[in-house]
């Protein structure tokens, strides 16, 4: 027979506020504003991070906030890789699925190289995981003005684009 | 470091996925009882208790006041080490250094996880989803989704097929079924393996990922001297080095290197194992190492690590694997124990890698005791937020 725990039960809410920083900051708002997608690049070593960091991690020195030392980098780019969330989570509040549907990709944007920039985490607009494949090209689709808030769902979905 | 320092004692408890009866405090005090047993110490030989616990992971704070209660450690020195992954590993190298140092004749490490109580998934989704930069579906995958990064480039540079992955992935569960502390335990087929359903399509499937267990690992590390009073079997900390992650090196935002999307996720081991074995005068790892235990939370990971650690040339993971040179009757055996594939309490995965090297190196690891004979082995270790890498012996 199977033993009985007692159990108290007990929930904690812990609703917390963060501040994204000047680096971060200016990155949104270049989302929202201009739908560009900006970087900076180390004046040191020329690795491009995405999003926009202080400090190089390789260099270890400051990125300083120049106009000189952001990049303003393409919309268009290459899937690196790319994968399918097969377990969503689920609200435990109301037990409904989280997020969208559509299949994740890592994009290296285009005139950046592979190991000196970040490829940009995003989602798809195609669904079918059998269609998708790594150097598949795309395009970012931005939604209208008033829907762009300053975040990177400011970006609809990379839509599969036919040009090489 | 002014002393030099030796394992003394080692106490691991079984691992299982529900412990409903056994609190946090419990489990502790078993691994230490195990360890003090297996030392012939008594709790008043321990100076210092450094524990390593992912808190969050079970929604307590300040657990080390609380672990007082179980782990012996009320009115001596001390502290909690949190780190991830490597948090085993962080605390066993926290423990080896305050040994080290000359100020404590005896330092009890422990690490432990009790993930029946909270949920490491959800606790894991804020490191690799900023709030800021959430996009894609939030998910119960985790560390998954980082796994299949590591996956798809491996399979573009043709190191690795997905059937030699679940050959791996069938030899961990050959290890594991001989290891009596371990979790998973069930011998499995390549069948199984590859018919398992997809945790992240196109490549993560569930049997290629390490379970969420509960249980605790205890070591005792004494310098020099005391440690050859205490036992004739030390196994001896010859180095140690953790190398840092940050989140831009890490999961989903990590710059492409290597492949055309090498996750650098692999750079702070890579660079932990380069540090650790230029420090040693190690250039051939193969003859130089004879064991190791390498932190693979995924299959696929493992077999990265067959490169990371030089054990073969890069994009010859899938041949190493097919020689079965790394069984334990191999000439290279790595994870004896089944790993971290077959056993993930997350706080104390880092610190049972050297626990099973130590035991190796003493002859004690009964039914998976590697087959030739060992004197040197390295452990490493993996996970927010270094890497880790450590070489022990047993001979000074």
């Amino acid at each position: 027979m199977e033993k009985e725990f007692l159990a108290v039960r007990s929930e904690v809410r812990l609703p917390f506020k963060q501040s994204a920083g000047q680096y971060l900051t200016k990155f949104l708002m270049e989302l929202r504003n201009n739908t560009r997608i900006i970087g900076n690049k180390c004046p040191k070593c020329g690795r491009i991070n995405l999003p926009p960091n202080i400090v190089c991690g390789w260099c270890k020195i400051r990125v300083e906030d120049k106009p000189e030392n952001w990049v303003e980098l393409s919309d268009k780019g290459t899937v690196v890789t790319f994968l399918e969330i097969t377990e969503r989570d689920t609200d435990p509040l109301t037990g409904k699925l989280l997020g969208r549907i559509n299949p994740g990709a890592q994009i290296l944007l285009d005139g950046t190289e592979a190991g000196r920039c970040t490829p940009l985490y995003h989602i798809l607009e195609e669904t079918d995981i059998k269609k998708i494949y790594i150097g598949m090209r795309v395009q970012a689709v931005w939604r209208p003005r008033e829907e762009r808030v300053g975040d990177l769902n400011d970006i609809l979905y990379f839509r599969t684009s036919s040009d090489k | 470091m002014s002393e030099r320092v030796a394992i003394v004692g080692v106490g691991i408890t079984e691992h299982k996925s529900k412990w409903p009866g056994r609190s946090q405090v419990e489990i502790v005090n078993e691994a230490v009882q195990l360890a003090l047993e297996d030392s012939q110490l008594n709790m008043k030989d321990i100076d210092a208790t450094i524990i390593g616990n992912m808190e969050l992971f079970e929604g307590i704070y300040n657990v080390d006041m609380w672990m007082t209660e179980g782990d012996g450690a009320y009115l001596k020195s001390g502290m909690k080490i949190n780190t991830g992954g490597t948090v085993g590993a962080s605390t066993f190298f926290t423990a080896v250094e305050h040994a080290g140092s000359g100020l404590f004749n005896a330092v009890l490490a422990v690490g432990w996880e009790k993930q029946d109580e909270g949920s490491s998934a959800y606790s894991l989704r804020t490191v690799h989803e900023n709030p800021f930069l959430t996009v894609v579906a939030p998910s119960r995958a985790g560390v998954g989704i980082v796994f299949n990064k590591w996956a798809q480039d491996m399979l573009a540079r043709k190191s690795v097929t997905e059937e030699q992955i679940a050959k791996l992935r069938v030899q961990a569960s050959e290890n594991a079924s001989k290891n009596p502390k371990a979790h998973l335990r069930n011998i499995l087929t390549v069948e199984d393996v590859m018919n398992s359903p997809f945790l992240v399509a196109p490549t993560v499937r569930y049997l290629h990922i390490c379970p969420t267990s509960i249980g605790a690992v205890a070591l005792i590390i004494a310098p020099e001297e005391r440690a050859k009073k205490i036992t004739n079997k030390p196994v001896w900390v010859v180095d140690h080095v953790s190398s840092h992650c940050g989140v831009d090196s890490m999961y989903i935002t990590a710059p492409a290197g290597g492949g055309m999307a090498g996750p650098t996720f692999w750079w702070p081991s890579v660079d932990s194992i380069r540090k650790l074995y230029k420090r040693n005068g190690i250039t051939n790892p193969c003859k130089q190492i004879d064991i190791f235990e390498f932190y693979d939370p995924c299959a696929w990971v493992l077999a990265e690590g067959f490169e990371i650690m030089g054990l073969c040339e890069k994009n010859q993971a899938g041949r190493l694997i097919d020689s079965g040179k790394t069984r334990i009757d191999g000439q290279i055996p790595i994870n004896p124990s089944g790993g971290v594939l077959c056993t993930n309490a997350i706080g104390d995965s880092a610190m049972m890698r050297p626990a099973q090297v130590a035991l190796q190196l003493r002859g004690d690891a009964g039914d998976y005791q590697v087959h030739k004979k060992v004197s040197r082995g390295v452990a490493h270790g993996l996970g927010g937020d270094f890497a880790t890498a450590c070489l022990l012996q047993n001979y000074l």
